[in-house]
């Protein structure tokens, strides 16, 4: 098994927790079932589980219907732990991520995140 | 009993919680299969589409977790291609968590006709073919286990293949014998 986290921000805020929470129903069901997936079987068997995005170590999760999500994250990032950082919480509309620039985002919250783990991140919220 | 199979046993009363997660699971089982018994061919994706009539960039798309508008025809071109019989079955919820929790490389692999022990008398000693007792999975690809003839052929050509026999070991077996 993977471990799970999810990023936390300077005000303490688990802000993937509040983006999940702010989906439909249907929505989060489907994150949640991928998130579980990515959990379970981890990157390497899973063909197309975890794709890469412009930004270096940051990786976005497919997550169809409509909207398409499209929640990014990192590995670990501390070491070598057998970890996922959820980062940022993201949409697709029309070819353009939703916040705009949430690679970029989820890049400078991962830096946050190695420079201090114990302020910047938490155990995964899971939300139903 | 591990905390994902307890929120499956609490979650899954839900209607929409448990048909979301099979599907997804049944996505992320057919497009791992097809890699798995890809790789154990030894095909690039370039090879499995000449064994099955189609382009490289369909397998490509084919070959991942997110792809979700499967057909029937597709998959028993590759159940061909692969020489190995294709199962469709309805399942009820209880089987999934036992699948969820087993899927891996082992449990994904299947023996090809050819090497299938039932069918060959070389293989006796070899395991018997390990029936999937999984009740859930709706579409498998299994190996054949009906009791059929087989009259010996040097090769089968599958009506999909592009100038190549659609033996799924034939590279294995060539590079044995040179």
């Amino acid at each position: 098994m993977w471990k799970l986290y999810d990023y936390v921000d300077d005000r303490n805020r688990n802000s993937f927790a509040e983006w999940t929470r702010g989906l439909q129903k249907i929505q989060r069901i489907k994150l949640r079932s991928k998130l579980d997936d990515l959990q379970k079987f981890g990157p390497e068997l899973p063909p197309g589980i975890l794709i890469k995005t412009e930004v270096e170590y940051i990786y976005k999760l497919k997550v169809q219907g409509n909207p398409k999500l499209r929640p990014m994250l990192c590995f670990g990032p501390v070491g070598n732990e057998k970890a996922f950082t959820l980062l940022i919480g993201a949409k697709e509309i029309s070819w353009d991520f939703v916040p705009q620039f949430a690679d970029t985002e989820a890049g400078i919250r991962r830096k946050k995140v190695l420079n201090n783990p114990n302020k910047h991140r938490k155990e995964h919220e899971r939300i139903n | 009993m591990s905390e994902l199979t307890k929120n499956f046993l609490a979650e899954f009363h839900d209607f929409e919680t448990r048909h979301i997660y099979a599907e997804n699971f049944l996505n992320t089982f057919i497009a791992t299969q097809l890699k798995v018994l890809r790789e154990e061919c030894e095909w690039t994706q370039q090879q499995l589409a000449a064994e099955t009539g189609m382009k490289q960039e369909r397998i490509s798309v084919l070959e991942d977790v997110n792809y979700d508008s499967w057909s029937l025809k597709t998959l028993k071109r590759f159940a061909r291609a692969f020489d190995l019989r294709l199962s469709v079955k309805f399942e009820s919820f209880g089987s999934f968590i036992t699948e969820y929790d087993r899927f891996s490389r082992k449990t994904l692999s299947r023996t090809p006709f050819k090497r299938d022990p039932v069918f060959h008398a070389e293989s006796a000693s070899a395991p018997m073919p390990s029936r999937d007792t999984s009740e859930n999975a709706t579409v498998l690809i299994q190996q054949k286990t009906e009791p059929i003839t087989v009259q010996p052929k040097p090769s089968v050509r599958s009506p999909y293949m592009k100038g190549r026999a659609a033996d799924p070991y034939r590279i294995l077996l060539e590079k044995e014998v040179s």
